[in-house]
């Protein structure tokens, strides 16, 4: 297995990510618990649906923030493809969900689905496009 | 576009890895402009013709 020698920005960000990803998992859990328990009513709920799309917000950010960092053109482009393929699948998830929806009353996905479809899509757009770009062998 | 980035690799004895630490970029990068599934932006073009001290038309060649 070759493996990619990674740049700053690459490191820089996969530490930020890692930490924004704790957060949500976090708040996540910790709101999860709070309303689950009924220590969160009324009007409350609403702050505590709001503050999980903080860590949301910061990892676009981490994103955008790489982006900016990466020094490598074409690594730069690369991420920017895998972030339009994720965009498109959670796009394509969502658009599908609402029309079902909307036709059959049925189809409405479970919590938390669009995140995971947008962050596994990205996932997989950056494996296929390392697959496909692989430097084999130095020549 | 097509490239004589190889060819000028070759001459001078680089590996793809050399000419990547040179040009501050991953080995991928000089691969992929290698075999043509990127073109560089001008800056980076300039850089690589900096590199070999030639015109960057004497590197690329437009395809069109």
């Amino acid at each position: 297995m070759v493996c990619r020698v990674k740049s700053k920005a690459e490191k820089k960000y996969l530490k930020r990510l890692i930490w924004a990803m704790s957060v949500y998992v976090v708040v996540v859990l910790l709101a999860a618990l709070l309303v689950r328990h009924g220590y969160v009513t009324g009007w409350m709920l609403y702050v505590v649906a709001v503050v999980p799309c903080i860590p949301v917000l910061r990892l676009i950010h981490v994103l955008a923030l790489y982006v900016q960092e990466e020094t490598d053109e074409f690594q730069r482009l690369l991420v920017v493809r895998s972030i339009l393929c994720g965009g498109a699948a959670m796009l394509v998830v969502a658009a599908f969900s609402d029309f079902l929806r909307s036709y059959t009353k049925i189809g409405e996905l479970p919590p938390f689905t669009m995140f995971l479809v947008f962050w596994f899509v990205f996932g997989l757009a950056q494996g296929v496009q390392g697959m496909m770009n692989r430097a084999v062998g130095d020549e | 576009m097509n490239n004589r980035l190889r060819v000028l690799r070759a001459e001078k004895g680089w590996s793809q890895a050399d000419l990547a630490d040179r040009l501050e970029v991953s080995r991928q990068s000089v691969n992929a402009i290698e075999t043509g599934k990127y073109d560089p932006s001008l800056p980076l073009a300039f850089k690589i013709a900096r590199l070999f001290a030639k015109r960057i038309e004497e590197i690329f060649e437009d395809s069109a």
